[in-house]
């Protein structure tokens, strides 16, 4: 569970997070979902501390984190995975390298065939199993995405966080990207948090949403309460999309 | 001042909750063997180039029939330990390895990369930056070393091809006098100028903001910085070691 508390966020003078709180779920899958340029990716670099927020207080499993020290935060984060939104790939790395540099650092103990093996495996499950020799000035960015995914699930990391893990990718690809996070939140009984854009995932997906609007946190429930809501923006954003309209209509 | 301030605090981070040392062994490797094939060639070429031109207007300028012609010999050598090899194989890799390594460190720092070490709890600035240091600094000298080889030798070619002197009047002469320390001197100011130009450059590139643009801002003032660092420290190190 990961239990955030009136975090605010500046850069200069402008005020990007405005004392957003909010609790994320173990066993499930909570989403961040909100119109470009928001605060969500802010507010997941403020969450694993890459950026230090300017108040507020954030807790692993009612573990401190921010403004603790070094060794303290280092900790926690090796229990972290994370997708970035462009992938962060290490561009001197294959594909393989990428995905296996996770357990080369963090997991000494395991053999060089175990790890080839859990490589393999989360290629598997992202469908990239052909190009683990590839480098990712090779790939597309739908891959590298996917590569991205694959690295974060790697470690089996109490934590995960993806940023719009399906964006750019294809209807097909990211239903499948959808069931995976969903799958292994359930099997691992991991805290997932997953930013996205995508309608579907939310709809398929979202256990527990938390709606920000220039960077406030004004909605947060179950999918299956969120076309009830009477939070303006949050109806415009939902109304936005074709989809809903239509189920709104007929329900 | 606040930079400089923000550079220490940068070259403190580099040894604390560093990982383990076999990690860093290979890092350091590959840097290294980057480094070297990256410039040996520019620094050859560079080096011979110097010597000649050294000796060729060395002895242009000493025409006189009272200075034994060996003394080109002896001012090619002295001249180039003591200035031309650390100095100007300073400058051509501040202008080589300085760029390539805020280039290097600029591009992960805006493509995320950076962020992505730190999220699985590896202190990027010394994961990154220690290496290229430790690398520069085993790989300096040897450059050096083969500049200050090559120059002299650019010296003797130039020197016989254009009938200045005899080859047996250009060994004798870089053998006349020679003082051992020129060498140890040398490679101090190798070592200086590679801690120099590596963390300055790290430094400027690790800390980029914003683009692609900002990528080739942060190289070019890192390619300045290093060249001045280097010229100032040279300076210093004349003053400090040879008026003492
Ligand atoms: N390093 C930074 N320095 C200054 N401002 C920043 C920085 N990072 C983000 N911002 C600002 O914070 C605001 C929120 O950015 P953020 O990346 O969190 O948006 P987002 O909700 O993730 O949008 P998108 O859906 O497009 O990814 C933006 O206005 C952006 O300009
Ligand atoms: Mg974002």
């Amino acid at each position: 569970m990961i239990e955030f508390s009136h975090l605010n966020k500046t850069f200069g003078d402008k005020q990007v997070l405005t004392d957003v709180s909010g609790v994320f779920e173990r066993g499930k899958t909570n989403l961040i979902i909100g119109t470009s340029g928001t605060g969500k990716s802010v507010l997941l670099k403020c969450l694993v501390g890459i950026f230090e927020p300017d108040s507020g207080k954030v807790l692993y499993d009612g573990r401190k984190f921010n403004g603790e020290s070094n060794d303290k935060q280092q900790e926690i984060r090796r229990d972290i995975g994370m997708l970035f939104q462009g992938g962060a790939l290490f561009d001197s790395k294959s594909v393989e390298s990428n995905v296996m540099f996770p357990l080369n650092v963090l997991a000494p103990k395991m053999s060089k065939s175990e790890k080839l093996d859990r490589v393999d495996y989360c290629l598997r499950r992202v469908g990239l199993e052909k190009s683990k020799k590839l480098m990712p000035s090779e790939i597309s960015g739908g891959m590298a995405k996917r590569v991205g995914i694959a690295r974060a699930i790697v470690m089996q990391s109490k934590y995960l966080y993806c940023d719009e893990p399906n964006s750019g990718l294809d209807p097909q690809t990211s239903h499948r990207i959808d069931e995976l996070i969903k799958d292994i939140t359930h099997e691992y009984n991991i805290t997932t948090v997953v930013v996205t854009h995508d309608m579907n995932s939310v709809l398929e997906i979202g256990e527990n949403i938390m709606y920000m609007f220039e960077g406030e946190n004004v909605w947060q429930g179950h999918k299956d309460n969120i076309l009830q809501t009477t939070v303006k923006p949050l109806q415009d954003f939902l109304f936005a999309n074709k989809l809903i309209r239509d189920m709104h209509k007929f329900s | 001042m606040k930079e400089l301030g923000k550079y220490l605090l940068l070259m403190g981070k580099l040894f604390v909750n560093r990982e383990k040392f076999s990690i860093y062994a290979k890092l350091i490797i590959d840097e290294a063997i980057v480094i070297g094939t990256d410039s040996l060639l520019i620094v050859a070429i560079v080096s011979s180039f110097i010597g000649a031109v050294t000796a060729v207007q060395t002895a242009h300028n000493l025409y006189s029939p009272i200075i034994p012609l060996e003394t080109i010999g002896s001012i090619v050598r002295d001249m180039t330990l003591l200035e031309l090899a650390p100095t100007f194989t300073g400058v051509v890799l501040a202008g080589k390895i300085g760029s390539n390594i805020a280039g290097h460190l600029g591009s992960m720092r805006i493509t995320e990369q950076i962020d992505a070490l730190e999220v699985m709890g590896i202190n990027s600035a010394s994961y990154l930056i220690l290496p290229k240091i430790v690398a520069s600094l085993i790989v300096f000298p040897m450059l050096v070393t083969l500049s200050a080889f090559l120059g002299i030798f650019g010296g003797y070619v130039a020197g016989v091809l254009t009938h200045a002197l005899t080859p047996e009047q250009y060994i004798a002469g870089i053998r006349d006098n020679f003082h051992g320390f020129d060498i140890f001197f040398a490679l101090i100011k190798a070592f200086v100028f590679a801690f120099l130009i590596s963390s300055i450059s790290a430094f400027q590139g690790y800390y980029t903001r914003g683009g692609a643009l900002e990528i080739g801002k942060a190289s070019t003032v890192a390619v300045t910085h290093s060249c001045i660092a280097v010229l100032i420290a040279d300076y210093l190190l004349a003053q400090l070691i040879l008026a003492s």
